[in-house]
């Protein structure tokens, strides 16, 4: 074993960190509040080669290796960029740029990953429907095909960045009668007829990420816009997990050692009863249980990205492992953050209750915390 | 980046349930309350690990891993002698090994490591930690000889060990002095077993003017001082023990909720069930990452090996306690046997919380560091 990062890699997540303190950081607030998309922020990350980091040159991609890929979106959580911020980037980069790049045929890549890389078009995956949530296989949407085109009709719901995607990556039955083998993925372009997001959703945390329903009604679509084999759709999705698990989860474990930095140094400024707080054991404990926690989940995320590094098959348990643990018990160090800003982490101003309502996503998105018990259980 | 064991861990990891297994190994069950049939029982089990390479020093980063999971193997499979055997084989020796004159290690050494002679780390004192409250053992340079005074408690393995690494304070610094165990004026009480059934009882020293040579005493240089090797150490013993005993209640659940039927069908087949054994397998799968990383991290001589130390500690010997007690309500009624592993790891984690670097002040050295 070797747990060691590379010069390069430590070097890079430094260099992340002090772009995104400076580019990222200081709009996050303002974006929060009004719960809006930071396009200008998403474009820097483009320019800095953030958004297809891991996907070829030619495509303006750089090549990065999957560690660094992940690190990097550690670095983003850590920098202090919202939970929202990094959740359109993971959705955008990894569940549709990804999957072009894997299963697309090459006039695909031409045509859709330049301008997803550089940031001047956003992407979203549309799997989720409000009767198919982690039960993919109960999908309603169809995609019919009539020649030379296929046509969706069915609805979408929670689709990160659905209000302001320029390219969905659709998952619809091509064959209803069958289950998971039924369903197919396709390309669909904003503007297209018969497909429209509605409105932006509401939602606890993660805000600055818009996140809506997306609806087809009669929507055509060429044959070309099929990625991949008719009824892959389903492993194509599968597929995205180890990204999912690692690079989506990352920036959570780093948004965890921002609010540890934050909260330690909070600490050591509160003054009550004649000293800092940092002083009290109640304190320190739960700073260190905070630590405590950042390392462990630092581990298997790591761990899942290596894994995926390393070119091995679906690391379905490893993923399952890291997802329920970072989902579950990063709970308690979210709370313990806004705890130790006492009414201060009720606020807005300090950050806390913005990770805190951010943080509660992690047991939630993705595939909930039960739907992973049920994937470890399986695997025992 | 590497997250895999080698394959030389594995082997290693293998060779000791091997040698648990074998017709050789010796059985714990009548040696409980005897410390002589406790220490032969220690003897041999170490004479048949070392043979076997277990007890090899860790001199490197790759190394301190293999060793890491084959000592939470030998927890796991061997939950008696685990504790006994490592403090005297593992914690003694390898402060001898890294501090010890060459003639400490010449006339030392090689009898620890062969299980000719038994080691006791005499540490603590009044209370198990030794962070709060200074050592009030002390001693004084007479002639060629220090003067010993004072008492040691919670000494595991004080009912048969033949050498003590006695912990004092010498000109207002700390330093180790190799005491042995017929050394006039050192009077041993045994103690009470620990909870669970381990071989190791926890007993008592009181040194009334025991005089030791000069050359018994060790006092490393270097920037960690000679508590924080000597805590740091037990804390790894500590959490490849925690470690072991996880593994152990894990799988013991695991292979009942297989096996056992009821309401028609296996209890894995129920929802409550299954979900218990994914959290403690994603505790488990945690607590090795981070058991790993650390003796990865105290090899390399990393800055901040002391920290990540503790923050293991906390997490391995908390998380054990959790699987343990999850494994004990899948098991049910079959847990409630006194044999039964599950339950010797939900009586044994317990010890792996309160002792070395307490849990509560292990979390008051990780909140200062990073405060």
């Amino acid at each position: 074993m070797d747990f060691s990062f590379t010069r390069e890699q430590d070097m890079f997540r430094k260099e992340v960190i002090r772009f995104a303190r400076k580019e990222i950081v200081p709009r996050v607030e303002e974006h929060d509040l009004k719960g809006t998309f930071d396009f200008e922020s998403f474009r820097k990350m483009g320019a800095f080669g953030l958004l297809g980091l891991h996907l070829p040159e030619k495509y303006g991609g750089s090549d990065a290796d999957v560690v660094t890929t992940v690190m990097a979106g550690e670095a983003l959580g850590e920098a202090g960029v919202d939970g929202g911020l990094t959740l359109s980037y993971g959705a955008h980069t990894f569940l549709c740029a990804d999957t072009l790049f894997c299963h697309g045929t090459e006039a695909q890549r031409e045509k859709y990953l330049p301008g997803l890389i550089s940031g001047e078009q956003i992407g979203c995956m549309g799997l989720t429907e409000p009767d198919a949530g982690s039960d993919v296989a109960s999908m309603r949407t169809t995609a019919e095909k009539r020649d030379g085109s296929y046509v969706l009709n069915g609805s979408k719901i929670f689709i990160t960045n659905g209000p302001i995607a320029d390219v969905a990556l659709v998952y619809a039955k091509t064959d209803p009668t069958k289950q998971h083998e039924g369903i197919s993925a396709f390309i669909v372009e904003k503007g297209t007829k018969g497909f429209s997001a509605g409105e932006p959703l509401k939602k606890m945390g993660c805000r600055t990420s818009t996140t809506s329903e997306l609806f087809f009604q009669d929507c055509e679509i060429p044959e070309e816009n099929l990625v991949g084999q008719e009824g892959f759709g389903f492993l194509m999705a599968m597929q995205t997990v180890e990204w999912d698990r690692s690079a989506l989860l990352a920036p959570m474990v780093g948004a965890i050692r921002h609010t540890l930095d934050k909260s330690s140094g909070y600490a050591k400024k509160r003054t009550q009863f004649g000293r800092p707080i940092s002083h009290f054991q109640a304190t320190k404990h739960k700073i260190a249980d905070m630590r405590i926690f950042y390392e462990s989940a630092r581990l298997l995320v790591y761990r899942i990205a290596w894994c995926k590094e390393q070119g091995r098959p679906l690391n379905h348990l490893e993923a399952a492992v890291a997802k329920l643990y970072v989902g579950d018990w990063s709970l308690k160090p979210n709370n313990d953050a806004v705890l130790i800003h006492g009414g201060y982490g009720y606020c807005h101003e300090y950050g806390m209750e913005r990770a805190f309502r951010d943080g509660r996503l992690a047991p939630i998105g993705g595939g909930t915390s039960d739907i992973q018990k049920k994937i470890i259980s399986k695997l025992m | 980046m590497n997250f895999d064991l080698s394959d030389s861990d594995k082997n290693r990891v293998a060779a000791v349930a091997e040698v648990v297994a074998g017709s050789d190994y010796p059985a714990t069950a009548t040696a409980a309350n005897d410390a002589t049939a406790c220490g032969n029982v220690l003897r041999k089990g170490t004479l048949l690990l070392s043979a076997a390479g277990h007890l090899a020093s860790s001199d490197n980063a790759e190394r301190a891993v293999g060793t890491m999971a084959a000592m939470a193997a030998l927890a796991e499979h061997d939950a008696k002698c685990y504790l006994p055997l490592e403090m005297s084989a593992r914690v003694v020796a390898r402060f001898i090994d890294t501090f010890g004159t060459a003639d400490q290690k010449k006339r030392y050494l090689a009898g620890l490591l062969a299980g000719k002679t038994l080691g006791a780390l005499a540490l603590a004192e009044n209370t198990m930690n030794v962070v709060n409250d200074p050592l009030s053992a002390t001693a004084t340079a007479q002639g060629n000889e220090y003067v010993l005074e004072g008492a040691k408690n919670h000494v595991v393995n004080a009912a048969c060990a033949d050498l003590f690494a006695v912990v004092a304070t010498l000109e207002g610094e700390p330093a180790a002095f190799l005491v042995e165990r017929e050394t006039a004026k050192l009077s041993i009480q045994a103690g009470a077993p620990l909870p669970g059934g381990g071989l190791a009882g926890c007993g008592s020293l009181h040194l009334e003017g025991c005089s030791v040579a000069t050359e018994a005493m060790i006092r490393p240089s270097g920037k960690q001082g000679l508590l924080e090797h000597l805590r740091i150490w037990e804390n790894e013993v500590l959490v490849a023990g925690a470690l072991g005993r996880m593994q152990a209640a894990l799988a013991e659940a695991q292979a009942h909720a297989r096996e056992h039927v009821t309401g028609g069908k296996p209890l894995i087949a129920y929802q409550e069930v299954a979900f218990k054994l994914a959290e403690m397998l994603t505790l488990t799968q945690t607590a090795q990452l981070m058991a790993y990383k650390t003796a990865w991290l105290t090899a390399a001589g990393d800055r901040e090996s002391a920290v990540f130390n503790a923050c293991t500690k906390v997490f391995c010997t908390e998380a054990a306690e959790r699987v343990s007690s999850e494994a004990l309500s899948i098991l049910s009624a079959r847990g409630l046997s006194a044999d039964c592993p599950a339950q010797v790891s939900y009586q044994q984690v317990k010890y792996t919380q309160v002792a070395g670097t307490s849990n509560e002040i292990a979390r008051v050295m990780i909140g200062d560091a990073e405060m």
